[in-house]
């Protein structure tokens, strides 16, 4: 029948892709459904309707903005400029989120850090759940993207070693990064042959190969293993089919047809907004799904992101070359656990349209990025026009993000800068909050009282719905999620693969 | 043609997505045949949901493809204007214009039979509108396909075919 498969998945990034590929390197008849289209130079294949370049130069600039949803008090709006957008910007109360778009989803825009947070972590998981249980899918995760440390540090993460050892906050941790460095292809998996050449362009997408983003990596391993990918294509809804399994209705942002596609396994793995949005939709407007737990939407948490721009340091930073990220400075609680970092983040200025003199200057400009284990475990609810709402912010974990700010003031001021604008684009004291990691609200847990997911990311009371991306997390990590993510869509693709046929569990269930 | 590009094919409508716009035209016969097939909704939804009219009364005599124009160019003339329900627990509205005018309320009730009914018999509206009885049934997830049947001289007449949903 058309339109019936044994898994689908949605959404293609550090989640779907992955959860995409083992299912259909098991044998599965896997559906990848994305929203934003093929990016770059890993879609010159794919047809033209689907496919964009990434967004440069004055004119094509503006697809750097997908849309923006504004859920503030009682204001509230949905603009969509661009459906092939890159980015798109969701402003809540006290919190605004920046989220990517288009096969690959994160991995397209990311800055490449592959880090494994220490075993205390997964105290946080459920019992079935270590981290030495969860090796072998972090190294499955290392054997696609290959990951290691900047073989020879740039100027800018030179400069920021000094800026470290200047304010006295001891030395800096180079992670490992997703980039190919001087060896392609980026991955065993990968078809591409490009060159690479590290142009700090990571953040606004990646032209030169470099990276081993997961259009180049995981998702063409599920196309050999028969997975169908359809760019451009968003899920606007999930409920049950009446027969058997999940019914997802697709609009065709191309073509502006709606279909729908049906499976006894449905994978979300949309971004923690994207999945949070058709879960609590399904439970709370479309009704679809009413018996999803209680627990969802509780325990978001922004990651402990927070951002400072140092603007025009006195020495040369070369801010635009290498790696965006290549080094980050850690600091750790009384017991030794990690409780964040301040990353040096370089200006994609080669991406950006400007004038000679002003990259110039700005290339002596850098943002530094703090992450944190904050405990803000805030509310996510739909309001009646079926926008999410949160009124998570830095009052819900003040200590902590104070204590970030004050870190990066002191490796700011370390650079001898003409202005350093901690916890930009705010005000210092600002409550408000900027994240690229939203994570949690539909968290692993042991029980439906807890959480949403099981240990196997299947969502209490229903068989065959699964979650496999940043919203499963139980509490946040304070270091880039990605990796995390990938090795437990490596796992939950182990449970969904080996489930027979859930349908029969539905039946059961649905009684 | 490259192997990718054979894969990245849309996906082929299926027959119970035949949402709007294929909906948008159908004759009330056609739109009666689908509406009997779909299944009672488990749950009534939730939340102030958009509406688009998808048949009007008034046109079905027309030939074919004048009723499917005059029909796609009433829906559009509507649109604007019907913006469409806000549906909570114990009662519901129609939202009318861009400010969302609530007007005409119903409460949603369950028929002997299962069906989801939208009952506009309330006091606070005027008299004609008391006469009128929806009815909702689930095209699609979150959409749903709805009649508007309206009491004249004893007889129940379905006035309007529309989609509600997200």
């Amino acid at each position: 029948m058309p339109g019936t498969w044994d898994a689908i998945v949605v959404g293609s990034g550090f989640g779907g892709a992955v959860a995409g590929a083992r299912l259909a390197e098991r044998g599965l008849r896997v559906l990848i459904l994305e929203r934003g289209p093929w990016w770059g130079p890993a879609a010159e294949e794919r047809l033209r309707e689907r496919r964009r370049a990434f967004p440069r130069g004055p004119a094509g600039i503006r697809k750097l903005v997908r849309g923006v949803h504004v859920a503030r008090g009682s204001r509230g709006l949905d603009l969509t400029l661009h459906a092939d957008g890159l980015y798109e910007l969701h402003v809540f109360e006290r919190l605004t989120c920046a989220v990517a778009s288009g096969v690959g989803g994160g991995s397209l825009v990311y800055t490449n850090m592959q880090v494994e947070p220490e075993a205390g972590f997964f105290d946080a998981f459920p019992p079935e759940i270590t981290a030495a249980e969860l090796r072998p899918h972090f190294d499955a995760v290392r054997a696609m993207l290959r990951p290691r440390p900047v073989p020879a540090p740039p100027a800018k993460a030179r400069a920021f070693e000094r800026a470290l050892a200047a304010a006295g906050l001891g030395e800096a941790t180079y992670p490992d990064l997703a980039v190919a460095f001087g060896e392609p292809p980026a991955s065993a998996a990968s078809t591409s042959t490009a060159a690479p050449g590290h142009a700090g362009t990571c953040i606004a997408g990646c032209e030169d190969g470099s990276k081993a983003t997961l259009d180049r990596t995981y998702v063409p391993l599920a196309e050999r293993h028969g997975a169908q990918v359809r760019a451009l294509c968003a899920v606007r809804a999930i409920g049950r089919d009446p027969g058997g399994g999940y019914a997802v209705r697709v609009e065709d942002l191309a073509e502006g047809t709606t279909s729908l596609a049906r499976a006894p396994r449905l994978v979300l793995a949309a971004g923690t907004l994207g999945t949070l949005r058709l879960l609590l939709a399904a439970r709370d407007r479309h009704r679809t799904l009413p018996g999803l737990p209680a627990a969802l939407g509780r325990g978001f948490t922004p990651n402990g992101d927070m951002a400072a721009v140092v603007h025009r340091a006195a020495d040369a930073v070369e801010s635009g070359a290498g790696p965006s990220i290549c080094a980050y400075r850690a600091a750790h609680d009384d017991a030794g656990r990690h409780r964040q970092l301040v990353a040096e983040v370089g200006l994609p200025l080669a991406a950006l349209p400007l004038p000679r003199l002003a990259r110039r200057r700005l290339s002596r400009s850098l943002v530094l990025f703090g992450m944190g284990r904050d405990r803000v475990a805030s509310d996510v609810r739909l309001d009646a026009r079926g926008r999410l709402r949160t009124a998570a912010g830095r009052g819900d974990d003040a200590p902590l993000f104070d204590e970030i700010a004050t870190t990066m003031g002191a490796i700011g001021k370390s650079y001898r800068p003409r202005r350093t604008l901690v916890h930009a684009p705010f005000r210092p004291g600002s409550a408000s909050l900027v994240s690229v990691h939203p994570l949690g609200g539909a968290a692993i847990a042991s029980g439906p009282e807890r959480g949403v997911v099981d240990h196997t990311g299947q969502v209490f009371g229903h068989p065959g719905l699964y979650v496999a991306d940043g919203s499963l997390y139980p509490a946040a990590p304070g270091l880039p999620p990605s990796m995390t993510i990938a090795a437990l869509a490596e796992r939950i693709a182990t449970f969904a693969a080996a489930d027979p046929d859930p349908r029969t569990r539905q039946q059961r269930s649905s009684r | 043609m490259t192997a990718a590009a054979v894969t990245d094919q849309p996906p082929a409508p299926t027959a119970a997505a035949s949402e709007h716009p294929p909906l948008a035209g159908a004759s009330f016969a056609q739109l009666a045949a689908v509406f009997a097939a779909l299944p009672h909704p488990a749950e009534a939804p939730r939340g102030e949901l958009r509406g688009r009219a998808v048949a009007l009364a008034g046109v079905q005599r027309l030939p074919g493809p004048a009723r499917r124009a005059l029909a796609r160019a009433l829906a559009a003339l509507i649109a604007p204007v019907w913006r469409g329900k806000r549906i909570e627990a114990g009662g519901g509205t129609n939202l009318w214009l861009p400010p969302r005018l609530p007007f005409a309320r119903f409460v949603p009730r369950r028929a002997e039979d299962g069906a989801l009914l939208l009952d506009y018999d309330v006091p606070e509206n005027p008299g004609p509108l008391r006469g009128v009885v929806g009815e909702l049934r689930p095209l699609a997830p979150g959409l749903q396909l709805g009649r508007m049947d309206l009491a004249v001289a004893g007889r129940r007449r379905t006035v309007l075919w529309f989609t509600l949903g997200d």
